[in-house]
């Protein structure tokens, strides 16, 4: 495996209901610090191949290889509907997720959000955010501690063309800590990326 | 830092958010230990209180170690000794007449704090039921009836003393009287720690025949015995109610916080870690609720105490409700609560284990 290469899928295979396969022999690399968007219409297979690849998962077939040591601690993830934990203040949120991932740092919850733009809203609950300030809270949690690889489930789907821009804008900016790997069928996500990757029926063409 | 420390530091983290953001569901099962635990405190100090009462009534009156003979034995432990006989007899004032024990004693002194009125010396102490029953007062003049061989005695005696032990067979059935000319067949032995009896009858009696306070009283002592095991009784089901309350409370919690179980999961937290966060909110409900459960328990304990609830005396051998605080069922029945709700808790979070991730996730 190359030293830039994250990960490594060969034939991936899954299917729900053991029948009709969603995934029929994906390969895909994913490569350190790109962001990658993995582009097509709902129901192609996009966000069953994350969800295999991150290890929420597993599948029916076919071989990943992961050129990261501790992947569950490396491994962040960003859903549509922002899931973060409404019990707990967004610093909260992160503090959690480094701790997680076996890490501990204050500083690092600052500088990224710093640079995201969320300082201000670091003590708020997620109760209190807009859906903007949610998907950028969304954002900071996965890749607080010693991420390397996000995953992002149609990270724009619930939000407004300015919004949108900005979330891929903040990729853009985070790329050179970590990778991302966008699941869209918004074609917004076309223009932030390096490499973008046309996926249609669980194929990737 | 440990993978370890790094855990707990969150397993922290979202304990205290979970019970900071959702007081109110941490409220039912809160409250349901603690009204067990009052309840247990409140009913095993008043069973505590009737036994403690029964048993201080019995010893201050009863010989502690009642041996056949004269014994010259005296030993470290021994508060008081006398010889004595105990007989059937007949008691009668006025033509009015009642079947009692007579307690013939050289010294009657043993009566003690359980006197009411008047001086034991040189006549008869009565029990206050018994002199409620013929009608007798200090000063009167009784007629006790003994039986010598087939020949009935009639003697007189001077009610000099009234006493009250609190117990109703003593109280009702008991004269006791000072003759100097009887020859005693037996010797009493109060000591100091009346607990102590079966020991020292072991050690210093086991030769010859003797019988402890609790063998001369076993229908009154097998209360004590069978309140006992009431208490026990109360205890297992209150700490078996506090289970089921506390794993009641985390099926709810469980089941209605998928959505962040499987963020968690999501986050890479292990199933185990996620279950420490639940059995820490049990473990935080089960001592909250003891805790307050002890304060009431206690306040109610230091009130019936202090306010003497009337009981009908009829019934009971005492006229108010005694309370005692147990103090041994109390303290461990912290430890078995908060050790059961911890075991219920760790069975219920199994679940967690089962519960996809994804699916989870789309909770609402």
């Amino acid at each position: 495996m190359n030293e830039k290469t994250i990960l490594t899928a060969e034939g991936i295979f899954y299917s729900y209901d053991k029948k009709n396969p969603v995934l029929k022999g994906v390969d895909i690399k994913v490569f350190k610090n790109e962001i990658l968007t993995l582009y097509g219409p709902s129901g192609s297979g996009k966000s069953t191949l994350i969800y295999i690849l991150g290890g929420l998962l597993t599948q029916d077939a076919g071989k990943i290889l992961y050129n990261i040591d501790d992947k569950k601690k490396k491994i962040g993830f960003v859903f549509q509907n922002y899931n973060m934990l409404n019990e707990l203040t967004v610093f909260e949120n992160c503090k959690v997720a480094q701790n997680i991932r076996s890490f501990d740092d204050d500083r690092q919850i600052f500088d990224y959000a710093d640079k995201i733009g969320i300082t201000d809203i670091l003590y708020r609950y997620p109760t209190e955010l807009s859906v903007g300030q949610l998907q950028r809270s969304a954002v900071l949690r996965s890749i607080c501690g010693p991420v390397e690889l996000v995953f992002c489930d149609e990270p724009t789907g619930s939000l407004d063309s300015e919004n949108k821009k900005n979330v891929f804008e903040l990729f853009f900016q985070l790329k050179e800590y970590v990778a991302f790997f966008v699941v869209s069928h918004d074609e917004v996500s076309k223009k932030y990326a390096d490499r973008v990757l046309n996926m249609s029926d669980g194929i990737i063409l | 830092m440990t993978n370890k420390r790094f855990t707990d530091k969150a397993v922290f983290s979202l304990v205290k958010g979970f019970i900071k953001k959702s007081r109110k569901s941490f409220k039912f099962p809160t409250i349901a230990i603690a009204i067990g635990v009052w309840g247990l405190i409140v009913i095993t100090s008043v069973v505590n209180g009737f036994d403690r009462l029964l048993i201080d009534s019995i010893t201050r009156f009863y010989p502690h170690i009642t041996v056949a003979g004269k014994s010259d034995l005296y030993f470290s432990g021994v508060k008081e000794k006398m010889f004595f006989n105990l007989d059937n007899s007949m008691v009668a004032f006025n033509g009015s007449f009642e079947y009692v024990q007579l307690m013939d004693c050289d010294d009657m002194s043993f009566l003690g704090s359980s006197v009411i009125s008047g001086q034991p010396e040189n006549g008869a102490a009565i029990g206050k039921e018994l002199s409620e029953y013929l009608n007798v007062s200090l000063g009167d003049e009784l007629t006790v009836f003994k039986i010598k061989g087939i020949i009935p005695i009639a003697k007189k005696y001077k009610v000099v003393s009234l006493f009250k032990t609190g117990v109703y067979i003593f109280d009702s059935k008991f004269l006791v009287i000072n003759d100097k000319d009887s020859v005693k067949n037996f010797t009493a032995y109060y000591f100091e720690d009346p607990l102590k009896a079966g020991e020292y009858k072991n050690k210093y009696f086991s030769y010859s025949p003797a019988y402890t306070w609790k063998e001369s009283n076993k229908t009154l002592t097998q209360t004590v015995e069978i309140d006992g095991l009431i208490a026990l009784l109360i205890t297992v089901f209150i700490v078996l109610m506090a289970g089921f309350s506390v794993s009641n409370s985390i099926t709810f919690s469980i089941l209605t916080r998928k959505k962040e179980i499987g963020i968690l999961k999501s986050l890479g937290m292990k199933n185990i870690d996620i279950q420490k966060v639940f059995i820490s909110e049990s473990l935080i409900i089960s001592v909250v609720g003891y805790l307050l459960g002890l304060v009431g328990g206690m306040l109610t304990v230091t009130m019936l105490d202090f306010f003497k609830i009337k009981i009908p005396s009829g019934i009971f051998y005492v006229d108010y409700l005694p309370v005692s605080l147990n103090l041994s069922i109390t303290a461990s029945s912290f430890f078995i609560i908060t050790g059961i709700v911890v075991f219920i808790s760790f069975l219920t979070t199994r679940m967690i284990s089962g519960i996809d991730t994804l699916e989870a996730l789309k909770d609402e």
